[in-house]
């Protein structure tokens, strides 16, 4: 059940219209948890289990932390409770990998596991992560009630692929009881309906050319080859920004605030701004949770540049269970430390005016796109083939122009139009009743244009 | 206040929908669907007289140009066209035929029809082009109607509608995206003519090569399947109770308006294997209904066609190929001359059969 499946609409309007039903706050909390576990049933029941597991050992460490004497005890439960979170997602996500790749290196008989990947447990590992460090920090109190700690993990708008919410946003939002008069439903429904456009209509349309380009490479030119990547680049940005998006408005109409996860990344003059503007809340709890525990800057230069480089390696790891990934990272990482040396050497920590932000702007993107490329393929010969093709730039056979030039000049007019206004500002000014005209009148408008055959989140697999 | 915004949305949203379809009418983009695309053209056709409709195996089995010249031959002039499709469903079929009949002036002569309701291919795919285009909310209505009505609905396999509320749902689904336009771009990018395109230069018929025997020979399991259901029909078994008075009433409302609009019903059943049984309890039902009303052109009993059977003739076990066609069409146009001669069509006038369809 994804946010564009009809399924989903009767879900959630079933859930809307129970949860402002009930009159009693915990009780519309206790509805929520049950209905975010539906949702996530709907997906795969059978891992309902693991994230009940992973709820317990949430909800207990920062009890157990806040009960113990010294702080090296404290210090000893919060190991335990993050190795348990940390061991739940290294069994299930990245088992078979190292397994098979300490297999491959020693030139040994691999025998791998069918272990199923569960749905959402790299979002929720990190939550999970986030609430007891936090409590531990002293940033908030660990609380006793049950339900507000399962929400904060299983809350189903942002469930399955973010953004990554820190307990600090969720959990004082929990304990406000909801009023209905005082939600403006045109922000939200406005987002939502951003949102739906960049996945259903231009991540879903660019898909399949992306997908027969990734899945054959061998068989098309440079040409295609560069639109591909250019493809993707607008593909897993609308089709996760999107995401985000609906996630961000569902959460609102049900009450609660959700930050925001995108600031127009493919517009960022160097690549330190464009971590700040990519998967925000990503970015941040790395840096939160393991950059600045790493030392930070705290210890020199060098270090410094270590501690980028480690923690952009696992940040690339913790996107799936493959070197392609780590490379990913990898590459980010440097990219990374090149930008705080250009910085360091021309002596500004502030973006460079006039020619030099020009070439940013564009050295940034290719570089974020070229590293789409190795993000995209499923292995390095793959990537290999991918790479090669560049080689041989004629013309592309993958589509045809009108069709190519509708869907770039769609994404760039989404992006500017979410650049230039904000849909805040736009909402809140539009008068109630045309509001709701409007509103009917655009989704009339794009739904021709939605791709039936809706490919999943690109995010889920993550 | 909260009603009125909804309805106001949902006015917004209705007004542009239509909108949009008016606009897409306008441009044509609708009428692409192959299904719509051949009953354009038999429409527009200059003096098609003869109407031939069922699913695959009359699309695939009947050759317009060998009907006329077998009619001709009998001085009969017709000039027939072949408006069958791919797993034609019985309310697809009665759909088509409605508006091929009060779209035409004039002077229909015969409609041959063959009323499959072991087909139901409309209501499998509700994101096809083809579902679409037909599921507006009268033919939901009617459809939805026709799968509660019915005492069978076949069941096809995995991935194909089973229970009743399966059928009702992509029908409607189907009938939701008629009027949202819901991916319509991408839908009608998929299907333009395809297989349509081949035929509408043969007046609907599509004309395969293929010999069966070939097939037979590099599979077995295939021959072995298509000599057993040859056998079983050759029996002549008790058929099962498969089609309801609903079902009946609906071919014989049909008929009773071909016959309105001065046509000849001509009701078929093809010589085929799939759903043998369903086609089988049909025709009986409609012998004992109305004995002395419908013609009717049963090519369903091996051993009285024993020609139509042959592997040379067919290009799989349910089609032909166009040495078979040829054959079949020419011994029902014969038939159909035959009935002329005899006076069948000016004496079966439904005295004992009487319809919810007013004759006049």
């Amino acid at each position: 059940m994804i946010f564009t499946d009809v399924q989903f609409y009767f879900f959630f309007l079933a859930v809307f219209a129970v949860y402002w039903a009930i009159p009693w706050h915990e009780w519309r909390k206790r509805f929520l948890l049950g209905a975010s576990a539906v949702f996530y049933a709907a997906w795969d029941w059978r891992f309902l289990g693991l994230v009940g597991f992973v709820i317990v050992n949430t909800y207990l460490i920062p009890l157990l932390v806040a009960r113990a004497a010294g702080p090296k005890t404290r210090q000893g439960i919060l190991i335990v409770g993050i190795a348990v979170s940390l061991g739940v997602l290294g069994f299930f996500k990245y088992f078979n990998f190292f397994v098979d790749s300490f297999m491959e290196f020693f030139h040994l008989t691999s025998t791998t596991w069918k272990i199923l990947l569960p749905v959402g447990i790299s979002f929720y590992t990190f939550h999970s992560i986030s609430y007891m460090v936090d409590t531990w920090r002293g940033k908030i109190e660990p609380t006793r009630n049950f339900t507000d700690v399962a929400l904060y993990i299983l809350f189903f708008p942002q469930l399955v692929a973010g953004p990554i919410v820190r307990a600090t946003d969720l959990l004082p939002q929990m304990r406000v009881a909801k009023q209905f008069s005082a939600i403006d439903f045109r922000y939200p429904l406005l987002l939502f309906l951003v949102g739906y456009f960049k996945k259903a209509v231009v991540s879903d349309n660019l898909s399949p050319f992306v997908d027969s380009f990734f899945a054959a490479p061998a068989q098309y030119n440079g040409g295609d080859a560069l639109i591909a990547a250019l493809f993707y680049a607008a593909q897993i940005y609308c089709d996760f920004s999107g995401y985000t998006d609906m996630a961000i408005a569902v959460a609102a109409m049900l009450g609660y605030q959700l930050k925001p996860n995108f600031a127009h990344p493919y517009f960022a003059a160097n690549l330190i701004e464009f971590w700040r503007r990519w998967h925000i809340s990503l970015s941040s709890w790395l840096r939160d949770y393991l950059y600045i525990p790493l030392g930070g800057n705290r210890d020199g230069t060098l270090a410094q540049y270590r501690n980028i480089f480690i923690t952009m390696l696992l940040g690339g790891l913790w996107h799936g269970a493959n070197w392609t990934f780590v490379a990913w990272g990898g590459l980010h990482g440097l990219g990374l430390i090149v930008c705080h040396l250009w910085r360091k050497w021309r002596g500004t920590e502030r973006n460079d005016p006039g020619l030099y932000s020009v070439s940013g702007h564009a050295l940034t993107f290719l570089w974020v796109v070229f590293l789409w490329i190795i993000f995209r393929s499923p292995s390095f010969a793959n990537l290999e083939i991918v790479l090669s093709r560049f080689g041989d730039l004629s013309l592309p056979t993958l589509l045809n122009w009108s069709h190519a030039a509708i869907i770039v000049l769609t994404m760039l007019a989404t992006h500017i139009f979410s650049y230039r206004i904000s849909l805040q500002k736009v909402g809140e000014k539009i008068p109630v009743k045309l509001f709701a005209f409007g509103y009917g009148c655009a989704l009339a408008v794009i739904l021709p244009f939605v791709n039936p055959k809706a490919a999943p989140f690109i995010y889920f697999q993550f | 206040m909260k009603w009125r915004l909804v309805t106001l949305a949902l006015l917004g949203f209705f007004l542009t929908a239509a909108a949009v379809g008016y606009f897409f009418d306008e441009l044509g983009l609708r009428q692409r669907e192959g299904m719509h695309a051949k009953l354009a053209q038999a429409i527009k056709e200059p003096k098609i007289d003869t109407l031939l409709i069922g699913n695959s195996h009359l699309w695939l089995g009947l050759y317009p140009e060998v009907f006329d010249a077998t009619m001709a031959e009998r001085d009969i002039r017709t000039r027939s066209y072949n408006l069958s499709g791919g797993g034609l469903a019985f309310p697809e079929a009665d759909y088509l035929i409605r508006r091929a009949l009060n779209a035409a002036p004039c002077c229909f002569k015969y409609v041959v029809f063959e009323p499959a309701f072991f087909y139901n291919d409309v209501t499998h795919l509700p994101a096809s082009p083809r579902s679409v285009f037909f599921f507006d909310a009268d033919n939901a209505l009617k459809y939805s109607g026709f799968v509660l009505n019915a005492r069978v609905m076949s069941y096809r396999g995995p991935g194909m509608p089973r229970y009743r509320w399966d059928y009702l749902g992509n029908i409607w689904g189907a009938a939701f995206r008629h009027y949202t336009h819901f991916g319509f771009f991408h839908l009608y990018r998929q299907e333009v003519y395809s297989d349509y395109a081949t035929d509408m230069g043969h007046r609907g018929y599509f004309p395969v090569a293929a010999d069966f025997r070939e097939k037979m020979k590099e599979d077995p399991a295939i021959r072995k399947q298509f000599i057993n259901a040859v056998a079983s029909m050759s029996k002549s078994p008790t058929l099962p109770n498969l089609v309801s008075d609903d079902q009946v009433e609906r071919v014989l409302a049909l008929a009773a308006f071909i016959q309105k609009k001065g046509a000849e019903a001509i009701l078929l059943r093809a010589p085929i294997t799939a759903g043998w049984d369903l086609d089988g309890d049909l025709i009986r039902k409609i012998r004992e209904r109305c004995p002395d009303g419908l013609p009717i052109l049963d090519y369903g009993d091996p051993k009285a066609y024993p020609a139509l059977w042959k592997p040379a003739n067919r290009r799989d076990g349910d089609h032909f190929n166009t040495r078979g066609a040829a054959l079949w069409t020419r011994m029902i146009a014969e038939r159909i001359a035959d009935m002329e001669a005899d006076g069948t069509f000016k004496t079966a006038r439904w005295t004992s059969c009487p319809s919810k369809e007013p004759v006049q």
